[in-house]
This record gives structure tokens, sequence and C-alpha cells, in this order.
């Protein structure tokens, strides 16, 4: 009650397109795609990609196909994408638009790789964004001979992550790393890139919202993947040699023998990372990841959670904790006791603290963490 | 694109009638909203809900299969008996989405299940977003909401001295030109729902012996609070035209026994010794950005009559008609454009810093202070150096 609605999976769709070549259409009413533009997406001056059908209370009636068609072939002739992909909302899923069925008979009209990602705009986005990146991995990579070294990222994102770390991942993971890398799944992707992803040795799953591109690609191209958010030094520099062996996945952490308990609430990897860092650098002996959005099983340790509704963080902040890393927003759920350290997450607060959002890649995640622990909070309790 | 700007020339704006949806339902002092709807529909315009509105909006995002199945009926009223027990409401207005169109749901009995298991007094606002593609002719909301602020006012005695209430958008300050002109016409207090410090204060709006329509949409809701409370009503709603603005005050004064003439010569002179000041340092060309708001092309015609040519009008599918603005315009003043914004712009331009972290609404200006907040628009920095 004294939160938010969080991001719906429209804006995980919109988010996973939102860099790349190609062009979204969301087959319902003005708005849908507004979410996106007008709370989440926080790069000024990148081309918008991802519309909305614009459906009157007619084609609600009559159906939305006709509408899809043409909106997307005048927007395709502005913006002259390398593929389309569609999806619904609310009023389109309502009253069951064949969007599998649209997304064919576009492709032909245009020329272009087309497909549907099948959402209903009532999930949350990491939702619209695992299926989103499934779709592209479905409909755009290309099998083919493996390329030695190469590795693909799925699932870094913008709402996820602070543009800074998304800007300078790639070459991060090239130059510390010495990876080559093919294709960002979640940022800035192009066609040729997404084509070439078929052919990756590994798949480097950096949010839960990668997981089912990474088990699809297993499935289909046999290419192994391997899990993490590289925040962190150490866990980083891990995380790097496991994407050169590709042999080796996420492991559980070791808990530090200081005493110390923390409660992290947010994106599972990047909460997971940061448990890493907590246990190794601080010594904290006990680190609860906990999510409101979905989360990977394998990747949870006792105590995880998922959260389901805002009651349940309340419960959880009445425990005693050292240490609560958080959305400022989630403060709203109950007294705590303990030390919050604000983490601004996008699908929470949208942008209201988005200039906030730290940078986390690599050694950023020690730097700011050991900044806001030796920082007088006084002030912001 | 349609709506881009190709050049830089100066930019004004109407005074912005129309205010989201949650900030002018939340004027009913001690009013809980609560949205009910898909997190696809629950999430619009949060950027400017979520610091300001903190404790007076709950969301019920529901399931596909809540939907599919009608749980979210009951669902509903939980919410709103919840909403109950843990805030201090005054009332309680329920909002809904698109879908709903398709959906029908009977909003008048789910709001009477809701006093009768909540013991409050209930209202709701549909809000269909299909409807935009109507050019106008289908409403996008069940009712206005401007009008559905004013609905928790119940019959009661006229106050024993004058009360006048102010319709219209929020933002209008005690020390407006409306209000300085009911004191002078011996009006003892002036309420607005934001002037109320509780509910029960709110409800004795109900007891006013007049109401003011401070704009064209507030007109409806005066005419409806007429029949339902027998309180008449005046307009004071010219949009950039002064004669009209003359006739409203006198109609006004005379209501209350005064004579306006005195007053209102003094305000037509300092608006006509400002203009003859600036005359020459008026801009030769500006844009009218009339999007989300009434009164654009009214103000368009007032430039053009003071010797401001405007190039083009932007408008979108929120602003008002105007039909006679609109008839004058094209007959007078054909090469000024009217631009209807269809698409959002190619590039996303972010978010406006001032969303960021919130702040309160506009002042909204009452009589004569519109010309002179346009003058500011144009001349306000240059003004201030000059003097």
């Amino acid at each position: 009650m004294d939160l938010p609605p969080f991001s719906p999976d429209s804006s995980g769709f919109a988010s996973a397109l939102s860099g790349t070549d190609g062009m979204g259409l969301v087959d319902d009413v003005r708005g849908c795609s507004g979410n996106y533009y007008g709370s989440e997406e926080t790069r000024r001056g990148i081309p918008v990609r991802v519309f909305v059908s614009q459906l009157g209370n007619e084609d609600a009636i009559l159906g939305t196909e006709g509408v899809l068609l043409r909106r997307c072939g005048e927007l395709a002739k502005q913006l002259a994408p390398e593929f389309v992909l569609l999806c619904s909302s609310p009023i389109a899923s309502l009253i069951g638009t064949d969007l599998e069925g649209a997304a064919g008979r576009l492709g032909k009209q245009l020329g272009l790789p087309t497909a549907w990602v099948d959402l209903s705009g009532h999930d949350s986005y990491e939702v619209g964004l695992s299926a989103t990146l499934k779709v592209m991995a479905r409909a755009l990579s290309q099998p083919g001979q493996t390329l030695p070294g190469t590795v693909n990222l799925l699932g870094p994102n913008y709402l996820d992550w602070c543009n800074e770390d998304m800007a300078a991942l790639r070459g991060w993971a090239e130059q510390e790393g010495g990876l080559a890398v093919t294709a960002v799944y979640g940022g800035e992707a192009r066609l040729a890139q997404l084509r070439e992803s078929g052919r990756a040795a590994v798949n480097w799953v950096m949010s839960a919202s990668g997981l089912e591109a990474a088990r699809w690609m297993k499935e289909q191209y046999g290419i192994p993947f391997f899990r993490g958010a590289p925040f962190g030094a150490d866990w980083a520099a891990q995380l790097l040699t496991m994407a050169g062996s590709g042999r080796e996945d996420w492991t559980p952490p070791v808990p530090g023998t200081g005493g110390g308990r923390a409660l992290l609430i947010g994106e599972q990897y990047a909460c997971d990372a940061l448990r890493r860092l907590l246990y190794g650098r601080l010594g904290f002996s006990s680190a609860r990841v906990c999510s409101f959005f979905r989360m990977d099983r394998a990747c949870m340790l006792p105590g995880d959670c998922r959260l389901r509704e805002e009651g349940e963080l309340t419960e959880l902040l009445k425990e005693e904790y050292d240490l609560i890393i958080g959305d400022p927003m989630l403060r709203r759920c109950g007294p705590h006791r303990g030390r919050w350290i604000d983490l601004p997450h996008l699908p929470v607060s949208s942008w209201l603290w988005s200039d906030l959002r730290p940078r986390l890649l690599g050694g950023a995640a020690d730097r700011w963490l050991a900044a806001e622990l030796g920082r007088d909070d006084t002030e912001e309790e | 694109m349609n709506g881009e700007r190709k050049e830089q020339r100066p930019v004004v704006s109407p005074a912005r009638t129309q205010a989201g949806i949650y900030p002018t339902l939340a004027r009913v002092p001690g009013a809980q909203l609560l949205f009910v709807g898909p997190l696809a529909c629950t999430r619009h315009g949060l950027i400017s809900t979520l610091q300001q509105l903190h404790g007076r909006i709950a969301f019920l995002c529901l399931t596909d299969t809540e939907v599919a199945t009608g749980r979210y009926l009951d669902k509903t009223v939980r919410a709103a008996q919840e909403v109950a027990r843990r805030r201090q409401a005054g009332c309680l207005i329920l909002i809904t989405c698109c879908q709903n169109a398709l959906l029908g749901t009977d909003y008048e009995q789910l709001t009477a299940r809701i006093r009768e298991e909540t013991g409050l007094a209930s209202g709701y606002l549909e809000v269909n977003r299909l409807a935009l593609y109507a050019k106008g002719k289908l409403p996008l909301m069940s009712r206005p909401a401007g009008q559905l602020v004013y609905e928790f006012l119940a019959p009661r005695e006229k106050s024993p001295r004058p009360w006048v209430n102010l319709l219209g958008p929020a933002g209008v300050e005690p020390d407006s030109e409306a209000d300085a002109f009911l004191r002078a016409a011996g009006v003892e207090r002036v309420r607005t729902p934001e002037r109320c410090a509780d509910f029960a204060a709110y409800q004795e709006m109900a007891g006013a012996h007049l109401n003011v329509a401070l704009t064209h949409d507030a007109e409806e809701t005066a005419r409806e609070l007429e029949g339902r409370l027998g309180i008449p009503w005046l307009p004071l709603n010219a949009e950039y035209d002064e004669g009209l603005l003359e006739c409203q005050y006198t109609r006004l004064g005379e209501f209350f026994g005064y004579d306006a003439a005195g007053w209102l010569s003094q305000r037509r002179g300092r608006l006509a010794q400002r203009l003859a000041r600036l005359q020459k340092a008026l801009p030769s060309g500006v844009e009218v950005d009339g999007r989300n708001t009434g009164g654009a092309l009214a103000l368009t015609r007032w430039l053009w009559e003071q010797g401001v040519p405007v190039e083009r009008v932007l408008l979108d599918s929120f602003s008002s008609p105007e039909d006679e603005a609109r008839a004058w315009l094209a007959q007078q003043h054909p090469e000024t454009a009217l631009c209807r914004q269809t698409y959002r712009p190619a590039i996303n331009e972010g978010c406006p810093a001032q969303a960021r972290r919130g702040t309160g609404e506009a002042r909204f200006p009452t009589g004569y202070e519109r010309f002179h907040q346009v003058l500011d628009q144009l001349m306000g920095e240059r003004e201030e150096r000059e003097r």
C-alpha cells in the first residue's frame, strides 16, 4: 500500500529494444510505451525505438491487427529498423489478438525478421525483459561454427544497472578480461551481432532476466552459460576467469566471520555480488538477498526469498540487521533497525533517484560501499 | 517529425487549466485514492505522484487471472477495507483504466458495496484512453476529474455570511485577483478544496452562497452543484478576452451589490500601461504551446490583437476545441499553423529536472493575472533587466 506499482513487462520489452537497431511495437493504447519513456528511460537523446499501435474503441471491437500492421508500416518507413518485435498489453491481451499471426504477416510485408513476445501488461518488468531477450535469441540469432574466445553478455540492462556501467561494460569485458564480446542482450545490440551470437563460445548471464535466453541457447546451440553480475573487484575477476574457461558456473559465496547481518533487496544477481563484497571485504557472517522480482533458484541461499507483497518486507525489516541495502522507496515498508544504504532501482522508484544510482562495475562496487559506510548517516535516517 | 521545433522562437503557454488525474482528485482533503488495474496502467504518470501523494494513493495491481475470473471485484473491496483501516480517510476514490472499457465493471454497484463495507463516502473515475482517437467525440473519463472533486459535498444550510467557492484547477492562491475582488465585494470567506483543513471543512463548501467557475471545464461542475446543492454560479473564466472579463467581473459584483467599475478601471489601466511600455519590445514572432491545456487559440488571438505574430500553435488530444477562436484565426490569420502532435518525439527527451523529486502545483492566474502571466513569459527576464 505504500509502494508504487513496479515497472510493467512492457517496460522490460522496451528496455531490451531501446538501444538496438530494431523496433518494438506494443499493441495497445497510447501510454503503454509512455510508461517507459515517461518514467524509466534515462538516456537523454537516444532515438525512440518502441511505440504503441494506438488502439481506439473501434479497434477493440473489430480487431487490432489492421491498425497494428498499418502503424508498423508507417514507423518502419521512418526508422528503417533491422528487425521488429511485437508484444501485447492489457487491451490486446484481453481481446486475444493473434500477434503470432500478425508478426508473420508483418515480416512478409516489411521483409524483416519479425517476432512477437507473449506479454500481457500484468506482469513486472523482468518478465518482459526475460521473454524479450529469449525471443531475440530465438528469432535473430543463427547457429554456426563456434567462434573460440567469444562471449555473449546476457541480461545487463538500463533498468537494473546505471547508465555509466552499461556504457562501459563491453569495453571493460574486453580490456579487463581479454574477452571478445559478440552481443550484449539488454544493451545496444545490433542485428548483425545478435545473428552472430549463436556462434559464441560461452554465455555470461549478468542478471536473472538473461537466464531464459541462456537456457534456450544452451538447448539449441549447446552454448554453456555461467551466472553473476560483475560487481566487486574479486567476484568480477572470478567471473572474467569463468568466461575464459566456459566450464564453471555460480558458486555460493563463503560468509565472513565478523558476525554482521545484512539484508539486500533488489535485482538478485546484483545483490548477490554485493553480498560477496560484504562477506569478503567486510567480514559479514550473514546476508540475505530478497527481491520483489523473479529469482533464479539455483543462485539462492538459505534465507533468500522472493517477496510477493510489501507486508512480507515489513516483516523482514522487523528483524535485526546491521546493514540494509535497497531502493530508498522501500524504506516506506516500515521501521528498520541498522544502517540503510540506498541503492536506487528504476523498476521501483522510477526516475526519482536515478541520478544517484552508483557505479558498481568491477572495483567500483568496492569503492561505493566503502564510501557509503564511511559516510555519517545521521542525516539520512 | 510532426511537432519538432525547427528554430528557436519564444514560446508561451496559456494558464494550465488541467492537472493530472491524481493531483486533481487528491485536492479533496482526506481523500484516499485507490487505482485498480494492470501494472502497465497503474504505472502511468507515476513520477508526479511518488513523493507528493505518499500516503494518499494506493495501487491494486491485478493479474490477468483475476481479471478473467472476476475475482478482482472482491479483491477491490478488500483493498478498500485495508485503505480504510490503515489510513485516516475522509472518502475513497476508485480509479480504473482502459481495460475496464472492455470489462464493463459496474462501478456504481462496486462503490456502493465499498460504502457499505467501509462506511466511507466513495466515488470512482473510469479512464478510457481508447477514446483518445475518437477526435474528441468520446470522453476519456467517465466524468471530468475536476467534477469528482466536489462530488462529496452534500446539501446543507447556507452560511450566515457570504461565502464563495472558487471552482477550477488547483493553485488559486488566497492572494489571487479573484480573491481580492470578492473580498472587496464583501465576501467573508473564499474557499477552494485545498484551503480546507480537513474533510469536514471541505464539506462546509456546500453552504456557500455562490460558486465561481474559473475555467470553462468548471462550468459543468457549477451546473451540477447548482442542481444538486442549490448553489448559484457565475463564470470568471474569460480566456484572454478583456471585454468578456469585464462583463464577468461586473456581474459578479452585482451579485453582491458591489459596483465593480472603479476596481475594473484600475486593473484595465495597469494592463494597458504595461502593454504600452512593452509594445516596442514585444517579439516579432512566437509559438504557443497549447498541449495538455485549454485556451491556446484564445491566447493566440489576443497575441495577434496586440501585434505579436503567432507562427505556430502546438495542440494535442488534451487541448480544448475552442471553435470560435479557431474560426477567427482561420479567417484573420490563416498563416498561423495549427500543429497537432500525434507522435511522440523521435528522440527521448528525458525527465524534466523539477519532476525528479517533485515540486508543487503552479499558481493558477485569475482575471487580469492571465494577461500578465503571458507578458511575464514573453518579457519577464528582459523587463526585469530593463528596470
